[in-house]
């Protein structure tokens, strides 16, 4: 932080909708995409006399989501009405938990760093507001889908961090299965607070910033309005408790709300639903879903020495991940499959604008393998991407067609290399006065004139060789 | 010899009596009385079906106007629901259809159940079934008047507080109230969800014991309801340890404790009772009226306008909220302002929460007592049916009708109101949590002695 007498605190309410087949407290289909109420029911639209009843696959992945952040899982926890007015709240009031959390005291790890978790929940969902010109909609498909939030500790003091942290979590939530974690559609979705202080002072007063859709937007808009708080203590002004939306265009936070008063939520337990009490045996039935965790993914390519932006793609990107560990399965060479999968390849996707899904890994593991033996060059790799898919042939057989497979350097070939020197004059002189360096233009020459099907290396060994002859 | 339902469907099973008559009687008595009456809203004359044989054929239940039945309007008793049409039907409702029951109407009631006499209902009060310038008790005050002067066999209720044994017993019929989660309260509408059941009303002890036993249990629908064994045993009162509950003693009118005692008396003769001290019992008016407001200002937070019911449009959106809740009639807003207040993070702890409390402690008293007797004993009601309007200004001396009655509710156990003879007033009889059975097999030798 560039002022250094201050001292920043984020803290992070995260909410992640739970990937249930159905809604929490009804049979809805968990679907928000759909046409506007479509899914919905007496229950989820409030009408008279009806009752919540627990989806227990909610529960089972907000106890599988606790797990994974190592938090300590309440047997008996309890929900909560949260009351508030607002036309996508039903009921007039949030089914949440409040006092009795379904888990407490967790942590994850971000690089050197260890980010506490102070609680995590289980809660409903609300619907949702389409302002139109000529009036505001609401679409409950939204409302009463499942959702745990996830409050951080006050150990946040930089936006890297914060950055981080949200990165990791989203990550661990989707490796658990517990989430899809679509930032977009709003699955994951984070209101940070920020507050800063003079170094040795109480906390500050908190800002809360809303309509966060990614987490370069979260980065975003933590930096921006930490200027602006630091800019206020500059001149001696006062930070007010203000509730801000972010504007994605602008790069700006604005002020949605001031909170003049506190909210008077009159929680009080849920009467319609019992104490939610758990088993040992569901918490081990989630420990065991629990397969792969990001962690996990990192130790095991950290084992094979592999770059860590690399390794980074592979924990983050899952389908890069997946064919990368078909791939291995086939050609067991973690450090070049990782490499020429990530560069060559990946380029060649974004460029032709196609992705992995495309190529059978049995192909890829195949010409990686050619590639590392020298059969066939780097380039050709690439190029034969072209083509590999839109033929039903042996990639080998397609290879040779294609003139790609690199061939034995023949007699006829070393006499062609002895008269690509001889045309090359200019060049052999200064290899001989000691410019070493230029061996490199008359391989070069060699290759573009045997269309690169000649193994580069043997190519060099035998160019040096004549050189050397003279 | 009572004529209930179960005497009739003997009648009709020996073909001694035919299906068409019965119905034509019930119908013929709602045409004598209901105009002097007003107990129904709405009667589905043309939905009923006598043919049918299903173990509750011929039963013509009248429906509390706050327990939805699909297709049909359903309103609370309040503007604020006006026209409602349910698109569902209480769990309570399936059940009784799908043996063979028929809903013959919907009754008036007290607005959200909300009062003790079925004056506050935006149709206009119902009146006592035989004297009419006098309430019939409330809330479920509909439902108890048409089964008492015969406008149906049988009637579905919502007890709080006491609101089905209360005007069951100043109507002169049995009002049951079963333990907390026998009978689901999927399709009832919510007044004070750890105090809300629905409750059965009936000529006699043996009808409600017998319907009962297709309409009570768990339901999937609802996570508060529970299963309870209804068999029939043989009970021999001199078995049974009754407990007169001292603290309600002198109470109320002069001539319900006559007639109570008078009851006790014969009741005496067969049966060992002996009085029994409940600390504090004739306090929980106080426990109750702090949760059952606060229950209800969460509970009625969905009538908005946004969705279904009425709704006042306005420019703004506080203003439409206003505006539509502002159609709740004065005994609703009352207690939606003071659970609002014992609710709010200020009062929290010195209402809510001491309330909460309170409850627990005073369901260790009656466990306590429990231990010693199998029934409380007392009259239903402090009071006799009173003149409509007189207590409207007085919105405390309303409460106090549910003095006897309420602690069952905060208790969550069984209890169930008998007539009391010359009188109308009832004698109420309670039982453990879950005693529903000995409850009912008691109150039945009782209403036979």
């Amino acid at each position: 932080m560039k002022y250094k007498d201050y001292e920043l605190t984020i803290g992070l309410e995260v909410h992640a909708q739970l990937s249930t087949r159905t809604k929490i407290f009804c049979s809805c289909k968990n679907e928000t995409d759909a046409e506007p109420n479509t899914n919905v029911c007496p229950i989820c639209l409030a009408h008279p006399g009806t009752l919540p009843i627990i989806n227990k696959h909610a529960v089972e992945l907000a106890i599988r989501a606790s797990l994974a952040l190592n938090a300590k899982i309440n047997m008996r926890s309890a929900f909560a009405r949260k009351h508030y007015f607002y036309p996508d709240l039903p009921k007039g009031y949030q089914i949440t938990q409040y006092k009795y959390p379904l888990a407490e005291n967790g942590y994850i790890d971000i690089q050197d760093k260890r980010i506490r978790i102070k609680r995590l929940h289980i809660e409903e969902d609300a619907g949702k507001l389409i302002h139109n010109k000529d009036a505001t909609y609401v679409d409950y498909n939204r409302a009463g889908v499942p959702l745990i939030e996830i409050v951080s500790e006050p150990d946040i003091h930089s936006v890297i961090d914060a950055y981080r942290y949200l990165k990791e979590l989203r990550l661990i939530l989707i490796y658990a299965g517990v989430t899809h974690g679509d930032m977009e559609k709003g699955e994951f979705r984070c209101e940070p607070n920020i507050s800063i202080r003079k170094k040795g002072e109480p906390l500050g007063t908190r800002t809360e910033i809303k309509n966060l859709n990614s987490l370069k937007a979260v980065r975003d808009s933590i930096a921006y309005e930490v200027e602006r708080q630091l800019k206020l203590l500059e001149n001696n002004e006062k930070v007010v408790s203000v509730t801000l939306l972010y504007n994605e265009k602008s790069k700006k936070t604005e002020i949605m709300r001031k909170k003049e008063t506190a909210a008077d939520y009159r929680y009080f337990p849920e009467p319609d639903l019992p104490e939610l009490i758990l088993t040992k045996d569901m918490i081990e039935k989630e420990k065991e879903n629990i397969q792969l965790l990001p962690a996990h993914v990192r130790e095991k390519y950290e084992k094979f020495n592999i770059d860590k932006d690399f390794i980074e793609v592979i924990v983050e990107d899952r389908k890069s991940r997946q064919f990368i560990e078909n791939v291995l399965k086939v050609y067991n060479n973690p450090k070049s499959v990782v490499s020429w999968i990530l560069t060559d390849m990946r380029g060649y996707l974004k460029q032709t604008k196609q992705t992995l899904s495309s190529f059978n890994y049995k192909d890829i593991a195949l010409l990686i393998k050619l590639t590392d033996s020298k059969k066939i060059t780097k380039q050709h790799a690439t190029k034969a991407l072209s083509f590999i898919t839109k033929e039903h042939k042996p990639i080998e057989q397609l290879l040779k067609e294609q003139n790609l497979i690199i061939q034995e350097i023949s007699s006829k070939d070393k006499e062609l290399i002895k008269k690509l020197l001889s045309l090359e004059s200019e060049a052999v002189e200064k290899y001989k006065k000691g410019k070493k360096g230029i061996i490199g233009y008359l391989i070069g020459r060699v290759m573009s004139e045997t269309k690169g099907k000649l193994s580069p290396s043997k190519v060099k060994e035998i160019v040096i060789s004549l050189l050397e002859e003279d | 010899m009572i004529k209930d339902y179960l005497y009739y469907l003997g009648q009709i099973e020996k073909k001694q009596l035919k299906p068409e008559d019965y119905l034509k009687n019930i119908l013929d008595n709602i045409k004598k009385y209901e105009n002097d009456v007003h107990g129904y809203i709405e009667i589905f004359k043309s939905e009923l079906n006598v043919n049918e044989a299903n173990p509750l054929s011929h039963l013509y239940v009248a429906l509390k106007d706050n327990i939805l039945y699909k297709g049909h309007f359903q309103e609370a008793s309040s503007r604020i629901l006006e026209n409602y049409v349910s698109t569902y039907s209480a769990t309570v409702v399936e059940r009784l259809i799908k043996n063979g029951a028929n809903i013959i109407g919907r009754t008036n009631m007290d607005e959200f159940a909300m009062g003790s006499s079925t004056e506050y209902s935006r149709h206009g009060p119902t009146n006592h079934p035989f004297e009419h310038s006098l309430i019939p008790g409330g809330s479920s005050g509909g439902s108890a008047a048409v089964v008492a002067y015969g406008g149906a066999n049988f009637a579905l209720g919502s007890d709080t507080g006491g609101s089905v044994r209360q005007p069951a017993a100043l109507c002169g019929v049995v009002g049951y109230k079963p333990t907390y989660g026998v009978l689901s309260r999927y399709g009832l509408i919510s007044f004070a969800s750890s105090l809300d059941t629905i409750g059965l009303i009936a000529k006699s002890v043996r009808d409600i014991r017998y319907v009962l036993n297709f309409l009570k249990g768990k339901d999937k629908h609802d996570s508060t309801s529970i299963d309870i064994d209804i068999g029939k045993d043989i009970i021999d009162l001199k078995h049974i340890r009754f407990g007169i509950i001292k603290e309600f003693k002198g109470f109320g009118d002069i001539y319900i404790w006559d007639k109570f005692f008078k009851a006790v008396e014969k009741i005496g003769k067969k049966a060992h009772i002996e009085e029994v001290s409940i600390k504090d019992i004739e306090r929980t008016i106080a426990i109750y009226e702090i949760i059952s407001m606060s229950e209800a200002s969460s509970n009625l937070a969905r009538y908005d306008g946004i969705r279904y019911g009425k709704s006042v449009k306005a420019q703004e959106l506080k203003e439409t909220y206003m505006r539509t809740r502002a159609l709740f009639g004065k005994e609703v807003k009352r207690r939606i302002l003071m659970g609002t207040y014992a609710l709010s993070s200020e009062n929290y702890r010195d209402f809510y929460e001491k309330g909460v409390k309170a409850r627990s402690q005073f369901i260790k008293e009656i466990n306590r007592a429990f231990k010693k007797v199998d029934i409380l004993l007392s009259p239903t009601t402090p009071y006799l049916p009173f003149k409509k309007g007189e207590r409207l200004k007085d919105p405390l001396l309303m409460y106090k009708a549910d003095t006897f009655t309420s602690y069952a509710n905060l208790a969550y156990i069984p209890s169930i109101t008998i007539p009391l003879e010359g009188i109308y007033a009832g004698l109420q009889l309670s039982a453990a949590y879950k005693n529903d059975n000995l409850l009912l097999e008691v109150a039945d030798e009782i209403q036979r002695l």
